[in-house]
């Protein structure tokens, strides 16, 4: 495939891309890559807070697991999502200069924004998953492979997301306006706080159509349960594919005329 | 010399752009887009440009400002889709539409090296292998691992250029980046540039300046209103859009008019006639006898100084006097309005087009105010050169 040839040949110039992406986020910064794993933890807290303590939720079929837990396994994949698309939304907006005067595969800022906010919150999830299971949590580590597979999948997701949310920026502003009531609405439609079980029967069926779903379930049933094989996961890797493929003719189609609209 | 196959070949290549200014034109925009329809409601930046480019026949481009010079270059570059024509590249291409383009401020000069110089396609083994030559030719000693935010612009323009020289590309586009930096980086880069087309290399330059088109390239193609008005050699090409910028100037000014001085009360030329005739100007023969005359307005009603020049078309001093160098009082017609009549018998400027200035002093002849032209054309036949005939003799 051309791409993947493309990817290969300049991978240093996307390389180049990506540590200039992490570096500038903290340059100046007092802690900085701290702060990466700061924002989520303070969230996982207040959710631990307010629904441990003030609601008072049991949720079933935990097991020996925590509530803090159950949110870490999907908090961090939806972080890497929710930040990496709202992020490289700007990527050819604010990169303007540079696509006004070199020809390069503009691609490669979107998936060089993509790329450094997964590397960014994988690094925080590990994290996450050795302090707990330090603190006594019984994580099934056996389940390793899904996991993986089931971040790239996420991965795939945002990189599809980003490329169309990116390419219409562009030309549209309200594409980048438009990010944080739709986040807030997927977030809440996305079983991260609550278990798909807890949902009634009837708005279930609806609640399927979110791929994110197939991400964050299973990745849970394996951290949680051990359960789930990696093959399980392959039609949502193998959907997530053909929507990066989609969504990069999309953004090919339009990158021809970002110059008139830069 | 020229091969068979071009390494650039454009035939009928237009470029329009898309005037959606509108929430829902952009909306509709992007439907037009995604269906793969031609936009509507353009500005027209080229139109039915047809050039080919062979190796080692450099061309210049020339053209006035917004003429579509830099958009031409975008499209051959790559970063503009033309909405026209085709264009066929056999070679590679590195362009230099800005240098330091793709810098980031808050890097230091030798990352950003990495990353321009990755950006026109090298890889990290290959910049590595020519980093010692880059940094020498940006000559920028040790501030280069100090972000060059921090930099001059001119230390960028050095550093941006530098980069480009690691690049042996086939075409070398360049827009303008010439004018920038100092004098002996512009050497610099020049004698970068003849190496480069010495070793084979094919340059394709926008300058305003005709010196280096002229120097460097073989070619020229002069754009205008987005198409092409001339093509051929450089220094014809030159020689005639030169010309036509004469013509221009000499039209853009029509001559002695009251100006805006006079009504705020201050020191101004009220007329200005050369040999009787006003706004317009005149014509007179090679070798007769010229007379400038003309009223200025002092408010102080003190006599005011008079300053007269002769200048080309295109605005290049000639020769300039001011009434008080040779001691000269203007004399009052009324308390506030002064006459001056200054004669050149045997005028001695060559045949061309020629503009004629005046200034208005105050009495002292401090404080200049005024300025008003008047066109003047010579007529006669002569082959000598330059603007004015000396004295001269020949001897035996």
């Amino acid at each position: 495939m051309t791409f993947l040839s493309v990817l290969w040949a300049r991978r240093s110039l996307l390389f180049g891309f990506i540590k200039r992406d992490i570096k500038m986020r903290y340059t100046g910064t007092l802690v900085g890559g701290l702060w990466a794993i700061g924002q989520p933890v303070m969230l996982l807290a207040i959710y631990a807070f307010v629904f441990r303590r003030v609601f008072r939720v049991e949720l079933p079929d935990l097991g020996a697991n925590s509530f803090v837990a159950f949110v870490a396994c999907a908090l961090w994949p939806w972080m890497a999502l929710q930040e990496s698309v709202q992020r490289a939304t700007q990527a050819i907006a604010s990169n303007a200069d540079l696509v006004r005067k070199i020809r390069f595969p503009y691609e490669f800022l979107v998936l060089a924004g993509v790329s450094s906010s997964f590397a960014i919150h994988f690094t925080g999830f590990c994290g996450v998953l050795m302090a707990l299971s330090a603190w006594g949590e019984p994580f099934h580590f056996v389940a390793l492979p899904t996991v993986l597979l089931a971040w790239l999948s996420m991965f795939m997701l945002a990189l599809a997301l980003a490329l169309v949310t990116s390419s219409l920026q562009v030309i549209l502003k309200d594409v980048d306006h438009l990010m944080g009531p739709a986040f807030m609405l997927l977030f809440y439609a996305t079983p991260i706080l609550y278990p798909l079980a807890l949902v009634p029967e009837v708005v279930r069926p609806w609640m399927e159509i979110n791929p994110l779903l197939h991400v964050i379930e299973p990745l849970r049933a394996a951290l949680l349960r051990g359960e789930g094989a990696v093959v399980s996961l392959l039609p949502l890797l193998g959907l997530s594919v053909l929507l990066v493929l989609a969504a990069r003719a999309l953004f090919v189609r339009l990158s021809a005329y970002f110059e008139d609209f830069l | 010399m020229s091969s068979a196959i071009p390494l650039i070949r454009l035939r009928g290549v237009g470029k329009a752009y898309p005037l959606a200014d509108s929430p829902l034109g952009r909306l509709r925009t992007i439907v037009t887009l995604l269906l793969g329809r031609p936009l509507p409601a353009v500005f027209q930046a080229l139109s039915g440009i047809n050039l080919e480019v062979h190796r080692g026949e450099s061309l210049g481009l020339i053209g006035v400002n917004g003429a579509g010079k830099s958009t031409l270059l975008k499209t051959i570059a790559g970063v503009v889709r033309p909405s026209a024509g085709e264009i066929e590249i056999n070679g590679r291409v590195s362009a230099l539409l800005e240098l330091g383009a793709g810098f980031h401020p808050e890097y230091t000069g030798r990352q950003n090296v990495f990353l321009a110089a990755s950006l026109m396609g090298l890889s990290d083994a290959e910049i590595r292998a020519r980093l010692d030559d880059i940094l020498a030719f940006a000559d920028i000693g040790e501030h280069i691992d100090q972000p060059i935010k921090h930099y001059s612009s001119g230390m960028v323009v050095r550093l941006g250029f530098a980069v480009a020289t690691c690049v042996r590309p086939d075409i070398l586009i360049t827009d303008e980046v010439l004018a920038v930096g100092d004098e002996s980086f512009q050497r610099k880069c020049v004698s970068w540039m003849e190496a480069y087309l010495r070793g084979g290399g094919t340059l394709l330059l926008c300058s305003h300046s005709m010196f280096h088109i002229e120097k460097l390239c073989r070619k020229a193609v002069w754009i205008h209103d987005g198409q092409i008005e001339a093509y051929g050699d450089a220094s014809v090409v030159t020689r005639d859009y030169l010309a036509w910028h004469e013509r221009r100037l000499a039209a853009a000014r029509p001559g002695a008019q009251p100006s805006n001085a006079q009504a705020a009360g201050q020191h101004a030329v009220r007329k200005l006639s050369l040999n009787g005739c006003g706004a317009e100007g005149t014509e007179i023969g090679m070798g007769e006898t010229l007379t400038i005359s003309g009223v200025v307005f002092a408010p102080d009603g003190r006599p005011p100084v008079v300053a007269l020049g002769f200048l080309k078309a295109d605005g290049t001093p000639i020769y300039g006097l001011a009434s008080d160098m040779d001691g000269h009082v203007l004399s009052a017609i009324s308390t506030h309005e002064f006459v001056f009549n200054l004669s050149l018998p045997g005028l001695l400027l060559l045949p061309g087009h020629y503009i004629v200035r005046a200034h208005a002093l105050d009495a002292e002849g401090y404080r200049l105010f005024d300025e008003v032209v008047c066109p003047l054309v010579v007529k006669g036949d002569s082959r000598e050169m330059g603007v004015c005939r000396l004295p001269h003799q020949w001897h035996a």
